[in-house]
């Protein structure tokens, strides 16, 4: 049999990041492939060179006989590549069946023909085995119905190949057995479906072959009666730490700066820790976990439902970021161009942000303590600008996160939350930043941090708390890190 | 000097550069254009405009948008009329109480949009049918003449042969210029307008700058309302009405960004001449009142749309070098 899809050594560099490795991979009629690795191994970059949205810069892919350099997104629909996202891009406005003719309407003249569709879209659901009104609004769906929607609309286009990215994830056990019923049929129509997921369960269940990626790279195909979850698991994290990181000589202390007990919101369960001065903690877990939802509830930037926050060992009650702020929680957030950053204000103004209303007097801005504080942070994260009012757009990504880095210190904070700190930023840039984490840490701060790098987890934490859905499954001491670890407690729940 | 820095600098004095041009045309075909009288006129005829525009980029300036500003004009100019008619309050004591009356609604209504969270634009939608209505029933639909000698010095006086309305106007831009570059509620608005939520997330209340900066548009217009009063020499309940455009449109040409987060004093000021002059220079040359509404829309369309051009094409741009780097993690 000819294979529908053929991936044949594509490769993506972006700005020094090897994305993609020479990965080939090919695709059968009638086959789901499941697709694992861990957060950044490539899956994502490889699912997007084949929707279009990522032109690859080496290899080809070949589908249907022909063979492409890259894809752009009308093309792929063409070839019948269609990707079901985890964020669904149906029109919450509109009727199941408007959604499904979507860009294909059925009419003459400019009307439309709702009997023609209404009547297409029912038999599609009956060929499908969907039971689902066609005539109801889709905003009105669960997620999960939603999904078969999706999914339905796109073997309506005729997908040769379909791309499931995580289609669980927010699916009860109930829901998934229905979304697996549907990927059978579609699957005994002749199309090809690539599924990703985190949950290793799955990928036995619904799988006929499994590929595995890790930084990049292809590192095996196997068929799934042929390897067991262990293998499988060892194969995904299967490497050795590369990079070094700066030493770290770190006694836990008696001294407990924040301590969180039973911490409630709408993603995250009874989460407790406890962070001592200068310690480095370093929350791990897949993404989804629930991490960032918990320190934002910390920092009092979503609603808490539940749970009490020490600070020194007085209770406080974050509401605001405004009031975090004041009690010296400061948050470097994960999305450093649209939560960190102001991209569109020089340096001087991102620093002292937070600090305006205290270096003013009578509405005045003092410039001078305002000027002092800036390059004194210039200085001290050795910002590389020209000067305090070049606007913080233009400076390169390692920069920036200093600047978002400045604004905390300058507001003179005891805990720093970083959420992703070195996400999108280069090699250089991420030694440099993880010096100065270790040196904020001497200095007597207390550093909460998220990242989904594991070397960087390990190499940077003095403990480790492990989130899984929502819920902290494990917290392992120095002694005890190890990926696997990590790993363990992070698919717990799943 | 290099081509880029030529660039960025047409680009960054493009108002002014625009400005001199019209002043040249108008100059070269009537020599009445380039008078100091002339001048001063102009500047008068700007200045309740101009001042209602102070306010009204302090609001555009944090992203949103008051369409009460006009109407505010003229209930504040019938409150005020009403005031000096049936009281014998000193007239100072009456423009206060009006401003303070302008000001305590705009709060209410500031307060309303922004904890609730809907779009401005609807909001004072909303505020200018009640404040207009407001403005005639208080007025029993008639204007009032009762303005008395001394409170029309606001808008018909001088000081030093200078209209008082031109020094309000002068006071209220020196007063916007140190509010946006010297005092930390400027540097607020500049990081509201720029990304509300990473202000939010530096531990700043965005509500309440918000909450300032839709005010002080509201006080603003209060004033350009007392001028009005004083010019007409009588309350007029559709006073104003309809003049928020015309702000609207002299801080977009002015430089301010219909999505927020940049706005000059300088470059608005240069914004409002740019109306002023249009409009007095058309006047002098004897264009009808019609076409100039006509030359008004395309002036604001050239303006608005040169800056949209060059930004969606920046965006289009950025979105190719950076996103790469974003999704390498992904």
């Amino acid at each position: 049999m000819e294979p529908l899809l053929k991936i044949n050594n594509v490769t993506k560099i972006y700005g020094g990041v090897t994305a993609l490795d020479h990965v080939s991979l090919e695709l059968m009629p009638g086959e789901v492939l499941a697709l694992v690795g861990e957060n950044g191994a490539g899956k994502s970059t490889l699912i997007k060179s084949l929707s279009g949205a990522v032109i690859p810069d080496a290899g080809t892919i070949e589908v249907g006989g022909k063979s492409f350099e890259s894809l752009d997104p009308v093309l792929s629909k063409q070839l019948g590549i269609s990707v079901v996202y985890q964020e669904l891009t149906l029109c919450p406005g509109l009727k199941v069946f408007e959604n499904i003719y979507l860009g294909a309407f059925k009419g003459k003249a400019g009307f439309v023909d709702n009997k023609a569709m209404i009547r297409g879209a029912q038999e599609l659901m009956e060929r499908l085995n969907i039971k689902i009104d066609v005539r109801q609004q889709v905003s009105s769906l669960s997620v999960a119905y939603m999904q078969l929607v999706e999914i339905a609309k796109a073997a309506s286009r005729e997908a040769k190949v379909l791309i499931l990215d995580e289609p669980t994830a927010s699916l009860t056990e109930a829901e998934t057995e229905l979304l697996f019923k549907l990927i059978r049929t579609v699957k005994a129509h002749g199309t090809a479906i690539i599924y990703i997921s985190h949950r290793m369960q799955e990928v036995f269940d619904i799988g006929d072959r499994v590929a595995v990626m890790r930084d990049g790279h292809m590192i095996g195909v196997h068929q799934v009666a042929e390897i067991n979850e262990k293998q499988l698991v060892a194969e995904m994290i299967g490497r050795e730490l590369t990079k070094d990181f700066p030493a770290r000589n770190f006694e836990v202390g008696e001294e407990i700066v924040l301590k969180v007990e039973n911490l409630s919101n709408a993603r995250v369960k009874n989460v407790s820790f406890e962070l001592h001065r200068g310690e480095v903690l370093g929350l791990g877990g897949l993404v989804g976990a629930g991490r960032t939802e918990a320190v934002r509830s910390i920092f009092g930037a979503d609603p808490r439902t539940g749970g009490k926050i020490y600070l020194e060992g007085r209770e406080i009650d974050p509401r605001s970021p405004r009031e975090a702020v004041r009690y010296g929680i400061a948050m470097v957030p994960e999305d450093r161009k649209l939560h960190g950053c102001i991209l569109g204000l020089p340096i001087a103004n991102n620093v002292c942000m937070s600090i305006y209303s205290k270096i003013s007097r009578f509405l005045l801005v003092n410039t001078r303590a305002e000027r002092e504080t800036v390059d004194g942070m210039i200085d001290r994260l050795k910002i590389k600008t020209p000067g305090r009012r070049l606007l913080a757009g233009n400076l390169s990504g390692g920069n920036q996160q200093k600047v978002v880095l400045g604004k905390c210190l300058a507001a003179n904070s005891k805990v720093l939350i970083f959420d992703e700190p070195t996400r999108g930023i280069d090699v250089g840039a991420k030694a440099e930043f993880y010096k100065l984490i270790n040196e904020l840490a001497a200095g007597g701060l207390s550093v909460i941090m998220i990242s989904s790098e594991m070397d960087e987890l390990l190499g940077m934490s003095d403990r480790i708390v492990v989130l899984s859905e929502g819920q902290v499954t494990g917290t392992l001491e120095k002694s005890e890190f190890s990926q696997e670890n990590v790993f363990k407690y992070a698919t717990v729940n799943l | 000097m290099n081509k880029a820095t030529i660039t960025a600098l047409t680009k960054k004095y493009m108002t002014v550069i625009i400005l001199l041009l019209i002043c040249a045309f108008f100059g070269i075909m009537d020599s009445k254009f380039w008078t100091f009288g002339n001048f001063i006129s102009i500047l008068r005829q700007v200045s309740m405009l101009g001042i209602a525009a102070v306010g009204m980029a302090c609001c555009m300036l944090v992203g949103d948008i008051n369409l009460s500003v006009g109407v505010l004009q003229g209930l504040t100019g019938v409150i005020c009329a009403i005031l000096l008619r049936d009281t014998g309050l000193p007239v100072a004591v009456v423009f206060l109480l009006a401003l303070v009356g302008c000001t305590v609604i705009g709060f209410i209504g500031a307060a309303i949009i922004v904890k609730t969270g809907m779009p401005a634009m609807i909001g004072s939608l909303g505020i200018r049918y009640v404040v207009n209505g407001a403005a005639y029933l208080i007025a029993g639909g008639l204007p009032i003449y009762s303005v008395t000698d001394r409170a029309k010095w606001i808008g018909q006086g001088s000081v030093l042969g200078i209209p008082v309305p031109v020094v309000v106007l002068l006071v209220f831009f020196v007063i916007g210029y140190i509010l946006l570059n010297k005092t930390f509620l400027g540097r607020h608005l500049f990081a509201v307008g720029s990304n509300a939520e990473a202000t939010r997330l530096s531990g700043i209340n965005v509500d309440r700058v918000r909450i300032f900066a839709y005010t002080f548009s509201c006080f603003c217009s209060g004033v350009a309302g007392l001028i009005l009063m004083a010019r007409n020499a009588s309350g007029q309940p559709n006073g104003g009405n309809g003049s928020e455009m015309n702000v609207m449109t002299a801080c977009v040409v002015g430089g301010v960004s219909a999505l927020g987060g940049s706005c000059d004093p300088i470059s608005l000021m240069v914004g409002v001449l740019i109306i002023g002059v249009l409009t007095n220079g058309m006047t002098i040359l004897g264009v009808s009142e019609y076409w100039q509404i006509v030359c008004r829309g395309l002036v604001l369309i050239t303006a608005v749309g040169f800056d949209f051009y060059n930004r969606t094409r920046k965006v289009k741009v950025k979105v190719q070098d950076t996103a790469p780097k974003a999704e390498a993690k992904a």
